[in-house]
């Protein structure tokens, strides 16, 4: 499809300009808060057609806390995750994002059934990474936090994005019902 | 839909001709400008239904004509923009623009867009007191939410968040604008309050709040709520 390939090269084209930018300390964070349902869910949207057809589990818990944070930036790690899954993975593979707090950090996982990547500085056995995920952990640095990548439990890959969770949002305002 | 006339006001002549093609075959009329200025001087003589209007102009700020525009005109305005700017989109809402497309789009979701736009436009001036998405309707002046013809209890700050939302029938309302508007201007910077009350709302009215249809969250730009005027409160089936 020219249009498939099109996306590709803007997303490609745009991940390396903003992968420049972050390198060059070009960037201003635009913080604020974010809920990481609202991320994943605006990431998804954004890959819509990409993911047609696979089974989608989101575990994020009511508990796990908002995130301040450059919400477009964070959205768009999850967003390469999810293009690194489509090309990694047979089109029926399932996919699994989740979230956790705890210990002064948020965690933002993707997990699915393909080969899992790389160990750094092995060679490349698994899965090749790309501007994608280097832009992932450029995006995870400059807010003071880092990409993980390994396997899961089962055998597939995951990527997690740990985020610092340093400050709790102010109170909310009396609203009876 | 037939016979409207649409303005594309863009410099890259690809995209123009691509856009021109899709509106032709839609059976509009099209007018095309690559420049700002030629744009504006179109808007006037040609007046036309609505306005495809790119940010990235050569020699006019895509705000500029929408302030421009909107002192003497409420021409509905589709501004189409690059991905990542979601500034952008955010101060083009605020300047006047009734919704926004991401580069590169597919033509379904633009003309779905148009379509959403030309039908508040159609209706506008007559604001509707009733709203439905889904299974939910919103009796504005009864202060009533159902959901599949059960009553929702809603605290006052939900309801007037939700008012705000559904009065958009599905375009975007800035972050700015909705603490504005529900929380008064000195809580424009309380991004929080948002994200947990947009929560409370997916909470209640949606099927799966982890995955909305209708109450969506554009990061970094604001929210939407996918709803429609209703002419009658739908509560037959309760």
């Amino acid at each position: 499809m020219v249009a498939t390939e099109v996306r590709r090269m803007a997303d490609l084209v745009g991940n390396l300009l903003e992968l420049s930018r972050l390198q060059s300390g070009g960037v201003v964070l635009r913080q604020d808060w974010n809920s990481v349902v609202e991320l994943i869910d605006g990431a998804l949207r954004q890959r819509e057609a990409l993911l047609n057809g696979r089974e989608i589990r989101i575990d994020v818990s009511e508990e796990v806390p908002l995130v301040w944070c450059d919400g477009v930036l964070v959205e768009r790690v999850l967003v390469n995750l999810l293009d690194n899954v489509a090309r990694h993975t047979p089109g029926e593979s399932p996919v699994h994002l989740w979230a956790e707090g705890g210990d002064g950090v948020v965690r933002i996982g993707l997990d699915d059934g393909g080969r899992g990547f790389p160990e750094e500085g092995s060679g490349s056995e698994g899965r090749s990474t790309g501007i994608g995920l280097s832009l992932c952990r450029s995006i995870a640095e400059v807010h003071r936090g880092r990409l993980e990548t390994g396997a899961t439990p089962g055998g597939g890959a995951r990527a997690v994005l740990v985020l610092p969770q340093d400050r709790t949002p102010p109170e909310l305002p009396e609203d009876p019902e | 839909m037939n016979e409207r006339l649409v303005l594309v006001v863009e410099d890259d002549r690809s995209i123009q001709r691509i856009l021109r093609d899709v509106f032709l075959k839609e059976g509009f009329q099209v007018r095309t400008a690559l420049t700002g200025r030629d744009g504006m001087v179109e808007a006037g003589s040609r007046r036309p239904d609505f306005i495809v209007l790119d940010l990235g102009l050569p020699d006019l700020d895509g705000k500029e004509f929408l302030r421009d525009l909107r002192q003497w005109s409420d021409i509905p305005v589709l501004v189409l923009s690059a991905r990542g700017a979601e500034e952008e989109k955010v101060l083009a809402l605020d300047a006047g623009a009734d919704d926004f497309l991401v580069k590169p789009f597919g033509v379904p979701e633009l003309l779905a867009r148009l379509r959403a736009l030309l039908r508040r436009h159609d209706g506008r001036g007559s604001r509707g007191p009733f709203y439905r998405f889904g299974q939910v309707v919103v009796d504005i002046p009864g202060h009533t939410v159902h959901r599949a013809g059960e009553l929702v209890r809603l605290t006052s700050v939900e309801f007037r968040l939700l008012v705000q939302l559904v009065r958009s029938e599905g375009k975007v309302v800035t972050q700015r604008q909705l603490l504005q508007e529900v929380w008064g201007p000195g809580h424009c910077d309380q991004t929080h309050y948002l994200r947990i009350y947009m929560a409370h709302l997916r909470k209640k009215l949606e099927d799966d709040p982890t995955r909305p249809a209708y109450l969506l969250t554009e990061t970094g730009v604001g929210c939407r709520c996918l709803a429609e005027k209703a002419d009658i409160p739908h509560l037959e089936e309760r």
